[in-house]
């Protein structure tokens, strides 16, 4: 990770921004519904990170940089494209993201039991939804869900932990396998 | 909230399913959940929870748009390297290449980018491969039992070498060599029995496994210390014995004072199969202890 002083200059390597990608790939995708479109978005902001990486102030994770980059980077796309439903975007609301093709056969028969997943998800309460949609779902790590929630890292890993073990009594009545 | 122990590792545990974390901290933290079976079962259920909450929420798996936008912004990053590097920002000098330096210097940066992505890229993993590790992990190697012909065996030699009946031997054996002593005398009943216990060291990159069998009364009170029971890259391997409830308590230590390398704590159940309680590093290499115990009736030594 780049950290401040003498390597403040460096931009980040290629392992570190293959390491970043998913996280924002994911928040982008959640957001928008569509993979063409987080791809797009999501080489933007990250595109325009790089070429502006000397005025990153490690005042942050570069992750959480990163993430408002891309919310910037979301809003506009928004914009130009009269997305009202993006403007006025919860950053953490879980969302279904559609199908994109053809369905399987196998996934039509699984719908009735993510249905399931998806009412224990929502019914999830506020903060420990939001801290489980940043983490288990789009895959920041705690200290920067953290930073993008504005709470403490302790906070975040409860409500995950509360979260876990909710969803997972639910899997387990859904899915017998589990 | 309820913030429990357990919670304590998770965040690390998050970081490995995400892979987020450098090659080094990956090692380390699948030490770690190698010889913790509440982290293995934590893992499983993040991994669960996490493919199940993901595709009911209709997240792809990683799919070729998001690595092909990735492999873009990885080649714009080279082609910002190569021109204009952050530590001279306000120096951006004219290159004045000649044809040929130009063909050179863009076949330079090609190869480069090309390198770069394979590795970038290549650094994804898929949870299946995470599920992998995990049973990599968990799942003690094939490794063969005891036969009745090896603990018979034993069983003669240590008959053997005894040569005061009054007095109690073990002995310890590593690639066809070993010592006995004899354990102090003591007043109580004892049993007779005789307890083979086999260590199998695995190492990745070491195709023969080294193997320390250690034959003791089964009755041992108290810690027996084995002291140097053989040798693996060329350092000592000491360990520490003592049986207690069915269970053998085993310290393992390779290396000793400064030169101490690693080492593993771990028990095994008299009568299972062979069961690895940890592993350790020694010498750059992962070492896995494999552990048997089986006991002997008196009638059979």
């Amino acid at each position: 990770m780049v950290g401040a002083g003498d390597n403040a200059l460096q931009r980040p390597t290629d392992d570190e921004i293959a390491r970043w990608y998913p996280q924002l790939f994911h928040t982008a995708l959640r957001m928008t519904g569509s993979l063409h479109h987080a791809a797009d978005l999501t080489q933007l902001a990250f595109c325009k990170a790089i070429d502006g990486w000397d005025r990153f102030q490690h005042q942050s994770s570069p992750t959480t940089w990163l993430h408002r980059i891309l919310m910037n980077c979301i809003r506009d796309w928004a914009r130009r494209n009269a997305v009202r439903e993006v403007e006025s975007l919860d950053e953490w609301a879980p969302r279904v993201i559609p199908a994109q093709g053809e369905t399987a056969p196998q996934q039509v028969q699984k719908n009735e039991e993510l249905e399931f997943l998806r009412k224990a998800i929502a019914n999830l309460s506020d903060g420990v939804r939001e801290a489980f949609t940043a983490t288990v779902l789009d895959g920041y790590a705690y200290e920067d869900a953290a930073q993008l929630l504005n709470v403490p890292v302790g906070t975040i890993a409860s409500r995950v932990y509360a979260a876990r073990k909710q969803i997972h009594a639910v899997m387990r009545q859904a899915f017998p396998e589990v | 909230m309820e913030h429990t122990p357990e919670s304590e590792l998770e965040p690390r545990l998050h970081r490995l399913l995400c892979n987020d974390l450098s090659e080094d901290e990956r090692r380390e933290i699948l030490r770690v959940i190698a010889c913790n079976a509440d982290a293995q079962q934590t893992l499983r259920e993040m991994i669960d929870v996490q493919e199940r909450a993901r595709q009911a929420m209709g997240y792809p798996p990683e799919g070729e748009e998001m690595k092909t936008s990735l492999r873009k912004v990885l080649a714009h990053l080279q082609g910002l390297a190569q021109e204009t590097p952050l530590s001279a920002p306000a120096e951006r000098r004219t290159k004045h290449f000649g044809r040929m330096m130009y063909w050179a210097w863009r076949v330079t940066v090609g190869l480069a980018v090309a390198a770069s992505l394979t590795l970038a890229v290549g650094l994804y993993r898929s949870q299946e491969t995470l599920r992998q590790d995990l049973r990599r992990l968990t799942d003690t190697p094939p490794v063969a039992h005891l036969s009745a012909g090896e603990l018979a065996e034993y069983g003669r030699i240590l008959k053997e070498i005894s040569d005061e009946p009054s007095r109690r031997p073990w002995m310890v054996i590593q690639n066809g060599t070993g010592r006995f002593e004899y354990l102090p005398r003591t007043t109580g009943q004892e049993s007779g029995e005789t307890l083979v216990l086999r260590c199998i060291l695995l190492s990745e990159n070491v195709p023969a496994p080294t193997t320390i069998v250690l034959v003791l009364p089964r009755d041992l009170s108290g810690r027996l210390a084995v002291g140097e029971v053989g040798k693996v890259g060329g350092l000592p391997v000491l360990a520490d014995v003592s049986v207690r409830d069915g269970r053998v308590g085993l310290e393992l230590s390779v290396g000793a004072g400064s030169e101490l390398q690693g080492g593993v704590t771990g028990e095994v159940r008299i009568g299972t199969e062979p069961t690895e309680i940890g592993r350790f590093r020694a010498n750059g290499e992962d070492q896995r202890v494999i552990v048997q115990a089986v006991s002997l009736r008196k009638g059979m030594v």
